[in-house]
């Protein structure tokens, strides 16, 4: 009887902690109470007067359970209830031994207090992994504005980056944008590959016609001259130069002016500015 | 070239220093004895090429951006030298800190590509990727630049 009754409130256990707790202080008053008593006379007579007792005091436990737990439990108590009855009614008929009362009572508390052990420890637990939760929220909430924050730098860079590369304002969206970045990269590195090898094939030319002067050579190279090594030189060491320290270091400052000029074909002004860069060289000029 | 954190800065420096330093190390490439053999074209093409990328490096940054020291490096690692850089103040090599943050699975993937490209692109956050990006594509069209002029002007007429 009690062990169904015992049973029927172990299901309810897991969800209300409190209750355990207040059942097993019940119990173990109980089980005092029936320490205290040793006579079998008064057992019997105990058994008989509290046994009623005892099955109203569950009784009363289920109904502070039952609206503990409010109506969504109401129904699961139904049944319950009747089953209760039913059990009250067979403690009454059957004839059960004291010892045996006892012993199940003891289980049954032993069962209780491990239970809500087990209850306890998982409402600690259970508190832990709430603060974990709540700091996981804090922090995905943290990162989340760094990735904005990221998202907008990027975004910034890709804009400029957009401006940069040519072709780039037809295509929309990031992986346009991006693909369209990544073949400028490959065609400029190609074209520099490209470029390398034309200058490797001309090279010869340009060992033959660099000795120790090679400076002035150039000079004649990028105004489109052909190269004569006598008078062509003589007369583009006269051009106007560039004001230059003695040491023969660059002042670039001067020359930076001119550079607004996009040069596919080498323009004048560039010339002038690569003969003063050539006759630095020449003399000595060290980076 | 310090970078600042609003204006994004990526000034380049102007044809000349481009052209002395190829023109410098194209020099010191004829040098070499064994240069201008000409079974070996492929090898002075690389030469060429190794050098044009080494001189763009030190005229655009020097030291002071990522990518040119990535390739200065790597082209040290190539002759088997020993390159050291000067210490900065800012710790630019400051990787892997807030891993977290740092992945975004939609740009990753193209961010991947890019960071192949660039040199030094593996230990870049994505967004000072796209900086060294802007800088890297502004020295490699002056590079390009440069180079074009100087196979124009020697080309035979």
């Amino acid at each position: 009887m009690l062990e169904s009754l015992v049973s029927l409130e172990s299901m309810s256990l897991s969800s209300m902690d409190v209750s355990v707790l207040e059942r097993l202080k019940w119990l173990q008053q109980q089980q005092q109470v029936l320490s205290t008593t040793n006579a079998s006379p008064e057992l019997l007579q105990f058994h008989g007067t509290n046994n009623d007792e005892l099955l109203q005091n569950t009784f009363s436990h289920f109904q502070m359970l039952r609206s503990g737990f409010g109506p969504n439990y109401s129904m699961g108590f139904g049944p319950s209830h009747e089953a209760m009855d039913g059990c009250i009614s067979r403690t009454n008929s059957c004839q059960m031994d004291q010892a045996d009362t006892v012993g199940v009572m003891l289980k049954n508390s032993e069962e209780n207090i491990t239970i809500s052990l087990k209850n306890k420890r998982k409402s600690e637990v259970k508190t832990r992994e709430e603060e974990k939760t709540e700091k996981k929220i804090k922090v995905e909430a943290e990162t989340e504005l760094n990735m904005k924050a990221r998202r907008e730098k990027i975004s910034k860079k890709m804009k400029y980056l957009q401006d940069l590369v040519p072709g780039c304002n037809k295509v929309t969206g990031r992986a346009g944008m991006l693909d369209e970045i990544i073949n400028y990269v490959q065609s400029l590195q190609r074209q520099v590959e490209f470029l390398s090898m034309k200058l490797a094939v001309l090279n010869p030319e340009l060992e033959l016609a660099m000795e120790d002067l090679s400076v002035k050579q150039f000079q004649a190279y990028f105004t489109n001259l052909p190269v004569v090594v006598a008078s062509k030189p003589s007369l583009m060491v006269d051009a106007p130069l560039f004001p230059l320290d003695q040491q023969g270091s660059l002042d670039l400052s001067v020359i930076n002016p001119n550079q607004a000029t996009t040069i596919e074909a080498p323009s004048a002004s560039w010339e002038t500015q690569s003969q003063s860069l050539y006759n630095t060289s020449s003399l000595g000029f060290q980076y | 070239m310090a970078s600042a954190d609003k204006p994004i800065n990526t000034d380049v420096p102007e044809k000349d220093v481009f052209t002395l330093h190829f023109l410098q190390s194209l020099s010191n490439l004829r040098r070499q004895n064994t240069f201008n053999s000409p079974e070996k074209t492929n090898d002075r093409v690389k030469k060429i090429k190794k050098a044009a990328y080494v001189s763009m490096a030190r005229a655009a940054g020097g030291t002071n951006r990522l990518w040119s020291r990535a390739l200065l490096r790597r082209a040290a690692k190539e002759n088997s030298k020993v390159v050291r850089f000067p210490r900065r103040k800012k710790r630019v090599t400051c990787l892997r800190r807030r891993r977290s943050n740092r992945r975004d699975p939609v740009e990753e993937e193209e961010a991947e590509r890019l960071r192949n490209l660039v040199p030094g692109g593996g230990g870049m956050e994505t967004s000072k990727l796209m900086e060294e990006t802007a800088h890297y594509i502004k020295c490699l069209s002056m590079q390009v630049k440069v180079m074009q002029c100087l196979v124009d002007g020697l080309a035979p007429k």
